[in-house]
């Protein structure tokens, strides 16, 4: 008999001890800071979605934003990584379920970028719902669909694009209205961002200090849902053009690609 | 002679399941998940049901789940769910009961620095309503589940379509309700499996 109780505890502390968290992202979680302004000379704290770090993504001391040093990111006709051509660089861990945060970057389109045909220049894709089962392996269909935000250099302008369905690529809209831009200029972009999975999320951006998310009556705050799931999502800048080959190849200069909480924090 | 009519149906219905009572049967179910959420996403179940043991209103049921596949096999995560339930009723019915325990455990296999998941075990109870009929059955067990931070309730109904004494089709609905303690958070999820039952 005192075996069998001492089966009986053995197996309630086994169970107890295992015990793990509930399947679901805990909200407000801090999003880190995070400065990538290229002044140590390397690309080492990005993760990277690129063919050849020394030949897409070099750094550069002129044209620069601020500082030293830029990036200059180019990407060749076969440049194929990951199911998509692109060149790009990846901050993990920067927005989170009911968290909130400012993002930052300045681009230069070189004076000599020829195509026409749309180039994401930064996103914040989805990511699988790990603690639910999900991996990157076989993906789930959400990453085959475009990604919830995404800035679109196309056609000489900038597009803020977002995206309503994680199933299909024909969901997407533009919020707001196209911005001319020149070639041979530097541009900062702010990006204000409240991550959920409800209509409650929001996004204000800015581009050189004024606002490009439209006005809604009180401040320029765009509300709509940017998350398909509560792992959040992660930032990635650089040049993608998913599935369709580009013509030439074509380089565009980053620098102050930075995270934080204030606006001030984050703009150069 | 409406009412007379359900009436014969029903008794006919309850007289052909008690011949019928896969209670004294082994089952075994193989179905596929795909609607999650808002999109869609591969789920695998293969789920063994022992017959009542011996003479005992006890069975025994065991479930493993595979996940981002339609083949069983899977790199990155498995559930795997044994349960024993006692049976309220020895044969079946229209409505019959049971109640069980068990143990869900999840089998994360990802090695990646940017997901969070940790393999676990955590305890289970299950209450379960059930019925029988002609050509119908029906199961609707409510699954509560305890973790470190929180509980999840489930409610898991399927409907199975006999195709024959041996086999059988079913749709299986799954809603879960996460629920992080303090009211910090809670979620719902639902999924949908579409399979088929072998009873030996």
């Amino acid at each position: 008999m005192k075996t069998y109780f001492g089966l009986f505890y053995l197996t309630i502390f086994i169970v107890i001890s295992a015990c793990g968290k509930v399947p679901t992202s805990e909200p407000k979680q801090p999003i880190p800071s995070f400065v990538g302004d290229f002044e140590n000379g390397n690309v080492s704290s990005f993760h990277y979605l690129v063919v050849d770090t020394t030949k897409n993504t070099q750094i550069v001391t002129s044209p620069v934003r601020k500082g030293k040093y830029a990036l200059k990111n180019r990407l060749n006709p076969n440049d194929y990584v990951n199911n998509g051509f692109r060149t790009e660089l990846a901050i993990y861990n920067s927005a989170f379920y009911k968290s909130e945060g400012y993002y930052a970057f300045s681009f230069y389109i070189d004076s000599n970028y020829t195509d026409y045909a749309y180039n994401l220049i930064c996103q914040w894709q989805d990511l699988p719902y790990y603690i639910q089962g999900e991996t990157w392996e076989p993906s789930p269909s959400l990453h085959g669909s475009p990604p919830p935000i995404a800035l679109i250099y196309v056609n000489e302008t900038l597009e803020l694009k977002m995206n309503d369905s994680p199933s299909t690529n024909t969901k997407t809209f533009l919020v707001g209205e196209s911005l001319s831009i020149e070639k041979g200029k530097w541009y900062d972009v702010v990006a204000h961002i409240y991550w959920n999975d409800n209509n409650t999320a929001f996004q204000e951006i800015w581009i050189n200090g004024k606002p490009i998310t439209p006005f809604n009556g009180v401040d320029h705050k765009y509300y709509y849902r940017n998350l398909f799931n509560r792992t959040g999502n992660y930032f990635k800048f650089g040049q993608y053009r998913g599935k369709d080959k580009t013509e030439h190849s074509n380089i565009i200069y980053f620098d102050e690609v930075n995270i934080g909480s204030t606006y001030n924090e984050v703009t150069p | 002679m409406k009412k007379l009519f359900f009436l014969c149906v029903i008794i006919s219905n309850f007289i052909h399941a008690q011949e019928q009572n896969s209670l004294k049967k082994k089952i075994v179910s193989v179905d596929l998940g795909s609607l999650r959420n808002r999109y869609i996403y591969p789920k695998t179940d293969i789920i063994f049901t022992s017959s009542l043991i011996k003479t005992s209103a006890f069975r025994v049921t065991a479930r493993l789940r595979s996940y981002g596949t339609l083949y069983f096999f899977s790199k990155s995560a498995y559930d795997v769910t044994p349960l024993v339930e006692y049976y309220f009723s020895k044969t079946e019915k229209p409505i019959y009961f049971s109640a069980g325990v068990g143990l869900d455990a999840r089998i994360r296999l990802v090695h990646d620095n940017r997901s969070p998941a940790t393999s676990s075990i955590e305890p289970l109870l299950s209450l379960a309503l059930h019925g029988n009929f002609n050509k119908v059955s029906y199961s609707l067990p409510l699954w509560t589940r305890w973790y470190t931070n929180g509980m999840s309730y489930a409610i898991l109904p399927q409907l199975n379509w006999k195709l024959n004494e041996k086999n059988a089709v079913f749709v299986r609905y799954e809603m879960n309700y996460l629920r992080i303690s303090n009211h910090v958070s809670s979620e719902w999820s639902q999924d949908v499996f579409l399979g088929f039952t072998l009873n030996f």
